[in-house]
């Protein structure tokens, strides 16, 4: 998966085309049970825990050596730093009275994922695939969101789904039985999706020409800003049981975004959730916003997301 | 949680310009907007850093106005 995350390896994280089917990284397909999506092999990037003495040699070729975290004698998710392996750790390498010199580099340290989101960006653009992607707290809502939506607009509007999460396919399943063609992507210990799990998925999916394509980002409100994946506007997904001062907690997701939707409006009246001053929270985050309320359960306010949804794709496929 | 990933593409990046050369010093440029903590930059950076000619390299951080993550300069000296 990751051109840059500590959060799995290269062949860690998986797609579910159909139920229990999954192709991975090197683009082999086999089936397995559903909800048991795991990492084929030994993928760098990972920390896991083994009990071996550590004389193991890696193969990795993407980052020779010895990149990946351990935890040792069993202990999981432990990184241990003052093993007799890591004695060397800290200490300087370097030889005094060799020739020294500095080298610029000026390299961005997202470059990479942000080349191959402006690589979807192209081609969403060429197929005029209106790319949205969905982003919030786990449990905001954004599934029910999705399959509320993708039954109201049946026969309206062409839409495919991409879904990920760090374990099961149990959301593109959810999407599936809406009737819409969905990809699911699983990032194994992954926060956030990326460009190049994006394109991989792509080209699994091979969304409809003058479509919308829906990406429901894994739910997270941190990572998943900081990385492009080529999609035309993020939407974040806001419910009304997260308090009003979650715009401020969090204003870089809030500040990437296009469009907000304060959700599950239908509770409001079992809450003390003060609804003005969320969306003024909002607007102080970002006054560009546009902020919709809706409730997927009472349908309430769907309509103006559905409008947006037109006028956007009508927009978007004019000019592309 | 994301700054493992950022050093690991930081680590990914100066390993690939650096061959055939040890790395005594990074300097990284890190956006006060960019959602990045030093902080835990140099927490991961020497466990990054293990088995790549950047082992042992000095980790240098500037923070900057803006949200750019940029990875300004490397040391290097040649290897024996």
């Amino acid at each position: 998966m990751c051109v840059t995350c500590g959060c799995g390896g290269k062949g860690e994280t998986t797609l579910s085309v159909e139920s229990g089917e999954h192709v991975h990284a090197d683009g082999t397909r086999h089936t397995h049970a559903r909800g048991f999506i795991f990492a084929p092999g030994h993928a760098q990037g990972h920390m896991h825990a083994h009990d071996h003495d550590h004389g193991h040699v890696h193969d990795d070729v993407d980052t020779p050596g010895h990149e990946h975290m351990h935890a040792h004698d069993q202990v999981p998710a432990k990184v241990d730093l003052q093993g007799p392996e890591h004695s060397h750790h800290g200490q300087d390498l370097s030889v005094p009275g060799r020739d020294r010199r500095t080298v610029e580099l000026e390299a961005q340290i997202l470059g990479k994922n942000q080349l191959i989101a402006e690589r979807n960006r192209d081609w969403l653009a060429g197929r005029g695939v209106l790319a949205l992607n969905l982003l919030s707290s786990p449990g905001a809502g954004k599934t029910t969101l999705l399959e509320r939506t993708l039954r109201d607009l049946k026969g309206q509007l062409r839409v495919a789904v991409i879904e990920g999460d760090q374990e099961t396919s149990n959301d593109a399943e959810r999407i599936r039985a809406t009737g819409v063609r969905a990809v699911q992507i699983n990032t194994g210990t992954g926060c956030h999706l990326e460009a190049d799990m994006l394109e991989r998925a792509l080209g699994v999916l091979e969304p409809e020409r003058n479509s919308l394509l829906m990406i429901e980002n894994v739910g997270n409100l941190v990572c998943p800003a900081l990385f492009d994946l080529g999609e035309r506007a993020k939407v974040v997904i806001f419910s009304v049981t997260e308090g009003e001062d979650k715009p401020l907690k969090y204003p870089h997701m809030f500040s990437a975004a296009t469009l907000v939707l304060v959700s599950k409006t239908d509770l409001l009246p079992h809450l003390r959730f003060d609804t003005r001053r969320a969306i003024d929270n909002v607007l102080s985050v970002n006054p560009r916003l546009k902020v919709l309320e809706v409730s997927a359960y009472s349908g309430e306010g769907m309509s103006q997301w559905y409008d947006w949804l037109k006028a956007e794709l009508a927009l978007y496929v004019a000019i592309a | 949680m994301h700054e493992l990933s950022i050093t690991r593409n930081v680590v990914a990046i100066v390993s690939e310009r650096a061959v055939g050369q040890r790395v005594t010093r990074v300097r990284l440029e890190i956006g006060r907007l960019s959602a990045v903590v030093p902080d835990s930059i140099r927490f991961c950076f020497d466990i990054c850093a293990q088995g790549t000619p950047l082992e042992g390299a000095e980790l240098e951080i500037v923070e900057r106005p803006g949200q750019e993550l940029l990875i300004k300069e490397m040391e290097v000296e040649e290897c024996a």
